[in-house]
């Protein structure tokens, strides 16, 4: 898993700028896990990670979100249950394929534990301040 | 006479009694009469749950069946009330008897079909649109995604942008500013607004709805604790803690006193972590940083107690139906003592500075919910027992050793929103008295009593294996309920014949505390909606489920 993440960041070296969570609290993640993410508009955003799983309600949200971003714009999903509902696969409310509706470059698949690796991707976008230019 | 000789005389043969429960079925033209009657003159004065189970694998004349779940307080008795319908046949609606049916009778026609006269029945958890007659919790039904609807957003706004002309210059739609304890997608609270007060407010859910019930019909005995824990992520270990409790009512199997007393434990820590957590909410809106730092010491030691249980095991459920998922030594206990003690240091530190504080009551003053009204939303848990009702399921009816240990029910007076904290905070207190007398006295002998059972995840016929051991009972359905840090967490179980799940309904007390949200805060400023919405400690998953 990590090593996935370290190749993605990678790849998106020269481009990547500012990310945009879909389905994190970040506040609430502050207070409770330690890790501080600064909020960002969806319009400044090129590169939306979608957390957990997408309901088809859920899905008009994540479509607006996708669609106010600037181009080019790059999507990720972020643990299992984001790509293909996890211990949900079976339900009927749930979008199994978020392919089917929105252009995905990255899959990451396994269980994600927020502290670690989300600090990892947060660090590895840290450390190319110059291009992102943002202050983290 | 004894209610059970009354019900008896009145039902006859249609009444039956299994285990804690009484069963009742009654035909469909008397539903009005025999639930009005309940509550009249046999006291089942609190409604608990509703739900709906499609028949069609029994062959008989009707497809549907309808449950009402009932609970005389003075009795300490649950009932189940069965009608059957057919398809095409209405219902009664009962809202003027029950507030929070207005909920699941929407749900009723939502998910299965069946129809409720004079009642509002938009859909409520799934995206789908109101014309198109599709049914997912229907035996027969098949995944079509293509007949969801994707404009829900839309017409949300439509809705609720009706108001009549003379008042749309005065008054304005809001949404309420959720974003620092839920995330964004959630759920949603609209707002109206006319002169700094709460005119009309609406609550949109369902946004992460993921057929829960449905996958249990499908699926696993075993592993569905682990789905109702997701529910409920602050209040830890009660939803395992629920299903084996209610799966081992079901075959009667009876497990050791040492993992009694050893869930007994987690239990009451998951309530102080709920607690905490909600705390943590209420004070980061007056901001007071020194007491947030207090509420995260106690929660990380929880943490730390809970992980030291689970040395080097990867699994997450600390219960497993039979026993627990490890044992412990004489060094944990310790340990946890010592932990518990400093707990109780930081308890203390928080409620010498904020109990009688003016400024803290003075944030939490409003709110008030009088009796009446707290029965006649069927609220249970912490925001009951600040109304004043002594009510409490571990005193009441105690399962486990609840009955052996020495603990209080903190009441509260009014019932706003201070009278709530109190109650929680005294709860807490309560809870950790009950956690040392049962590191104390913590019984010898193993975690598992059964052989059979060790290993029951990796078994094909699991059902098989359960039934065998409960020679006893030939039990087909169980209504099981404990005290969650919320309120009432209960499950209803029904098997069919060869003992696969039939279904699987949840009772969570987030349903009902959302949906009178509305009406506690009418006619109320707009400054208190949030302070009031904290202090009712909703989880969202719980509703949508």
């Amino acid at each position: 898993m990590l090593k996935t993440l370290n190749k993605i960041t990678e790849y998106f070296d020269s481009k990547l700028c500012i990310p945009y969570f879909f389905g994190l609290n970040l506040n609430d993640l502050s207070v409770q896990e330690g890790i501080k993410i600064p909020e960002h508009d969806p319009e400044e955003c090129d590169l939306l990670v979608v957390v957990g799983v997408v309901t088809h309600k859920k899905l008009p949200f994540l479509m607006d979100i996708y669609a106010q971003m600037k181009e080019p714009k790059w999507v990720v999903l972020l643990g299992t249950d984001a790509c293909s509902g996890g211990i949900y696969y079976n339900s009927y409310s749930i979008i199994k394929d978020l392919a089917e509706y929105i252009p995905v470059d990255y899959y990451i698949p396994g269980g994600i534990s927020l502290k670690k690796d989300l600090s990892v991707l947060l660090e590895n976008l840290k450390s190319r301040k110059g291009i992102l230019g943002i202050s983290f | 006479m004894s209610l059970e000789k009354k019900l008896q005389n009145r039902f006859k043969s249609n009444f039956k009694v299994e285990g804690k429960m009484y069963y009742l079925e009654a035909s469909l033209h008397e539903q009005v009469q025999v639930l009005v009657e309940l509550k009249d003159s046999f006291s089942f004065i609190f409604f608990l749950d509703f739900f709906v189970r499609d028949l069609i694998n029994e062959k008989g004349p009707k497809r549907f069946e309808v449950n009402y779940i009932l609970l005389s307080m003075g009795e300490e008795k649950r009932i189940n009330v069965a009608f059957k319908v057919d398809e095409g046949e209405k219902l009664h609606s009962l809202n003027f008897l029950w507030k929070p049916l207005a909920w699941y009778e929407r749900e009723a026609k939502e998910m299965y079909g069946v129809y409720f006269i004079y009642s509002h029945c938009k859909p409520l958890l799934t995206g789908m649109s109101e014309k198109k007659s599709m049914h997912p919790m229907r035996k027969d039904w098949k995944n079509n995604y293509e007949d969801f609807n994707f404009d829900i957003q839309k017409k949300v706004f439509d809705d609720l942008h009706y108001v009549r002309a003379e008042l749309s210059e005065s008054r304005f739609w809001t949404q309420l500013e959720l974003s620092q304890f839920y995330c964004d997608t959630d759920w949603k609270v609209f707002v109206e607004v006319e002169e700094e007060k709460i005119q009309r407010s609406f609550v949109d859910v369902g946004y992460n709805h993921l057929g829960i019930e449905k996958i249990a019909e499908n699926g696993d005995i075993v592993n569905f604790g682990s789905y109702i824990e997701q529910l409920n992520q602050n209040a830890k270990f009660m939803g395992s803690f629920l299903w084996c409790y209610s799966i081992e009512e079901l075959f009667d199997i009876q497990i050791s006193d040492r993992s009694k007393t050893l869930r007994m434990i987690f239990k009451e820590l998951g309530r102080i972590h709920d607690h905490i957590c909600l705390l943590r909410k209420q004070l980061s809106l007056v901001k007071s940083i020194e007491l947030i730092s207090h509420c995260n010491e106690v929660l990380i030691t929880i943490n730390l107690i809970f992980r030291s249980y689970l040395k080097n095991k990867n699994t997450q459920n600390l219960f497993v139906i039979g026993g627990m998922a490890s044992d412990v030594n004489s060094f944990w206990v310790i340990e946890s003592l010592e932990q518990i003690e400093k707990i109780e240091k930081n308890i203390n530190t928080i409620t010498n500075i904020l109990n009688n504080n003016t400024l803290w009551m003075e944030s939490l003053t409003t709110g008030e919910i009088p009796v009446k009204d707290a029965f006649h939303w069927s609220f249970s848990g912490p925001t009951l027992r600040a109304s004043g009702v002594n009510y409490d399921i571990r005193k009441s009816s105690p399962y486990y050793f609840y009955s052996d240990v020495n603990f209080e029910v903190p009441l509260g007076v009014k019932g706003d929103n201070y009278d709530r904290y109190l109650v929680r905070i005294r709860e807490v207190e309560e809870s950790l008295k009950i956690v040392e007398q049962l590191l104390d006295n913590l019984p010898l002998g193993k975690v598992f009593a059964n052989k059979d059972l060790y290993g029951l995840s990796r078994l094909k016929n699991k059902t098989k294996v359960l039934r065998e051991l409960s020679s006893n009972t030939q039990r087909k359905r169980v209504y099981t309920s404990i005290e969650s840090s919320n309120g009432e967490l209960g499950v209803s179980i029904i098997l069919n014949e060869s003992d696969n799940v039939e279904r699987v309904h949840l009772r969570t007390p987030s349903y009902v505390l959302a949906q009178s949200f509305p009406e506690l805060v009418k006619g109320k400023y707009y400054a208190y909606a949030l302070p009031i919405l904290m202090s009712l400690n909703i989880s969202v998953p719980e509703i949508d489920r």
